[in-house]
């Protein structure tokens, strides 16, 4: 009988595993960071669908898009409107393009990785957690470099009584500190779990239904469960990017504004 | 007075009948507008595309005006399953033909 298993992934972390495809080697010095990997080859794709996304809808440069760019207005104005929401005042113009980049990114790779056989960019741990990382030491940086020593005031709530001002900023402090990991790790728990359970639901369903005839069609009843599953994923990967976005305005908006 | 000028918003102005067309001081004006006219393109819009070569073509068929589809994003998501499929049959499930040595 046709071993169906085979053409199936053997170990549920496989999906997450990166292979080099090309690689310098030197006598002299690590290169290893210039690898090309499947992480590099993924990331060009995600580059290719958000250029195209824009040089294919624009109509040729026309007034109007062409019913293609539907999509991207669409998710151009709800960009301005929610960073708008998030930050308010005169300054989430400055940072839209930023954020908007950062939500592109992460919807195109979320929505890519939900291919079968396909690669999440966003389920790698060191990526995402530097890039959150980054992203919060700029707007420390830009904190202190705008408002100089006064951006400790963003560690203490107004109206504050004076004997819980220590503790109060010892633990605004952490919670701000932690931030850089949780923005990150938000997004990659949550689109490692959502693959890991479809693989292993999935695997475990292909198992069952390669025994025999009977168990196939008894296979269909789970089946359907899994596929609510993987619509539940579909929807995790585009509220994970949202929510990064939100976080990122009200992050901006803390260090532009204090309060 | 008002009156007047609310009358004349009313009835649009006569700018070209038989009196003014004969007229000699607006003939040439006219005959300017119908020359400039004259000169406009006719006929349906022609179809430009500012990319060329193989995504050009790609651009024409599935994107502009009224061709436009959902289709390459199927294009896309065959080309991902080919490209996902065969790097992981390269790395992996050749190693494990026949069911031999699983996991």
């Amino acid at each position: 009988m046709l071993n169906l298993i085979n053409t199936f992934i053997n170990s549920p972390l496989d999906q997450f595993e990166s292979q080099t495809f090309f690689s310098i080697f030197t006598p002299f010095m690590d290169m290893n960071n210039f690898n090309i990997t499947t992480f590099a080859l993924y990331t060009f794709i995600v580059l290719f669908i958000i250029i195209s996304l824009f040089m294919f809808t624009n109509n040729n440069n026309m007034i109007m898009g062409s019913k293609w760019f539907i999509t991207q207005e669409m998710i151009y104005d709800t960009m301005v409107n929610t960073i708008k929401n998030q930050m308010g005042g005169k300054l989430w113009g400055f940072y839209m393009p930023f954020i908007y980049t950062f939500f592109m990114f992460i919807l195109v790779s979320n929505l890519l990785s939900m291919i079968p056989y396909s690669f999440a960019l966003t389920a790698q741990f060191v990526f995402i957690i530097s890039l959150s990382f980054m992203v919060w030491l700029g707007m420390t940086i830009m904190g202190f470099y705008k408002h100089g020593l006064v951006f400790f005031a963003l560690f203490v709530p107004q109206g504050t009584p004076l004997v819980l001002v220590p503790l109060l900023v010892l633990i605004e402090m952490m919670s701000y500190i932690m931030r850089s990991l949780s923005l990150g790790l938000r997004l990659a728990a949550n689109v490692m779990a959502g693959h890991l359970l479809m693989i292993i639901l999935g695997g475990l369903l292909m198992q069952f239904m390669s025994i025999n005839i009977l168990t196939t069609i008894l296979g269909f009843i789970p089946l359907l469960i899994i596929l609510c599953v993987v619509m539940l994923e579909f929807a995790i990967a585009m509220i994970q990017s949202y929510v990064w976005t939100v976080l990122m305005a009200s992050y901006m908006k803390d260090v532009q504004y204090l309060h | 007075m008002i009156f007047k000028r609310a009358l004349s918003t009313l009835i649009p102005p006569k700018v070209v009948s038989v009196k003014h067309l004969t007229a000699a001081p607006n003939a040439k004006r006219i005959n300017n507008v119908v020359g400039f006219y004259k000169l406009l393109p006719q006929g349906p819009a022609p179809k430009i595309n500012n990319l060329s070569g193989p995504l050009g073509r790609y651009k024409a068929k599935y994107y502009d005006g009224e061709n436009a589809s959902g289709k390459p994003l199927l294009h896309l998501i065959g080309a991902i399953v080919v490209l996902g499929y065969s790097m992981e049959y390269y790395f992996h499930l050749r190693h494990h033909k026949n069911g031999e040595g699983e996991h």
